[in-house]
């Protein structure tokens, strides 16, 4: 026995589906707010679940702690003991250094107050297509669109894109396709970088430029703070512009914690 | 053949589906919900709740990025799609 297709039906499920298509692209494109602000009234389940997984994920972390065999963590302990005098010195050299700079240019009359809030990343860039983070604070805790983001004290991952009551979308600068303006400490050579995903940059320099692996790249401004580290330089004799790659100096998956700089 | 007494069942796998795929919005990296959420469209008919759920990805976690041209909803774009795609093969597999 054969079966026809219901012809109009299949028709009208056709333009449904375009019809369909059509209305996700245009609010896409159109109603780029309208998604901002009921994307802000989402948020607040976010920050609700994120604070129960870290109880779960704090759990087995005892657990595992507790199991853990115990001449490991001992010789653990003393490397890391060592690690941090060391640290500890850096640190000081570090603060004697800012204090410094920050005499220097009071004495020249350009005065600077850093106003910070601490905030808790509850969402990493590995959990959506899109290269963002999202932290615990919001227009509640003073955040505002545009502040940049630090972490560690000294380097600056992105800025705040979109806040709301309670969390905030953070734009990291090493989004695919972004770019960000920089300088190359030591020469003090511009360069734009681009961001490739994950922590990762690349830029182009003429071929004669020499820049060192592990050179610096700061933010523009009075304040520069550090955005990459050199990586590697690739040179091919047949291109002017040689390619710079860049990376931060931390694993972004490792961050808990960041500092939203206000503006 | 379903039996009436299947429907509750029936129901009740297919809101178990649904609270899976939107924890896993939360919990898991993108992907794995993507994988879950065509699963699904294979699984059920007229699987809508799962567009809702990737909306949910764009609304928690999307901003308008250069890599996308500043379109804010990739995910529902591709759920959208992926439900007409595999509603259209549905009707030349076997299987349905």
């Amino acid at each position: 026995m054969i079966y026809h297709r219901d012809k109009n039906k299949n028709f009208s499920r056709n333009i449904i589906s375009l019809l369909v298509l059509v209305l996700v692209i245009v609010v896409g494109i159109y109603s780029k707010d309208s998604v901002a602000r009921l994307g802000n009234s989402t948020q607040n389940s976010l920050a609700l679940v994120s604070e129960s997984k870290d109880n779960v994920s704090g759990f087995f972390a005892s657990f595992w702690s507790a199991i853990h065999f115990k001449r490991s963590l001992s010789e653990e302990n003393g490397r890391l003991k060592a690690e941090h005098v060391s640290f500890e010195a850096l640190a000081l050299e570090r603060d004697r250094l800012v204090q410094e700079n920050m005499e220097l240019k009071e004495v020249l009359g350009r005065k600077t107050e850093k106003k910070s809030v601490l905030a808790a990343i509850i969402a990493k860039p590995n959990r959506s297509p899109y290269d963002t983070i999202v932290l615990d604070v919001g227009v509640d805790s003073g955040i505002e669109n545009g502040d940049r983001v630090l972490t560690y004290g000294g380097t600056v991952v992105g800025e705040v894109m979109y806040t709301g009551d309670v969390t905030s979308k953070v734009e990291l600068f090493s989004s695919p396709g972004k770019t960000t303006d920089g300088i190359i400490m030591g020469g003090n050579i511009s360069v734009s970088l681009r961001g490739l995903g994950n922590g990762n940059f690349e830029a182009k320099l003429p071929r004669d430029v020499e820049v060192p692996i592990g050179a610096q790249v700061v933010s523009l401004g009075l304040n520069p703070f550090l955005i990459a580290i050199v990586g590697a330089v690739v040179n091919d004799p047949r291109d002017p512009f040689e390619t710079i790659l860049l990376t931060t100096p931390f694993n972004m998956q490792d961050l808990k914690l960041v500092e939203v700089l206000n503006s | 053949m379903k039996s009436e007494k299947s429907l509750p069942f029936a129901v009740g796998v297919r809101i178990l589906s649904f609270v899976v795929l939107i924890s896993s919005v939360f919990f898991a990296p993108w992907w794995f919900s993507f994988i879950l959420y065509v699963s699904m469209l294979f699984l059920f008919e007229n699987f809508y709740e799962g567009i809702f759920a990737l909306l949910l990805i764009d609304l928690l976690y999307g901003i308008p990025e250069a890599k996308f041209y500043g379109f804010p909803l990739v995910s529902t774009l591709f759920a959208v799609i992926f439900y007409y795609f595999v509603s259209w093969l549905k009707r030349y597999l076997s299987f349905y």
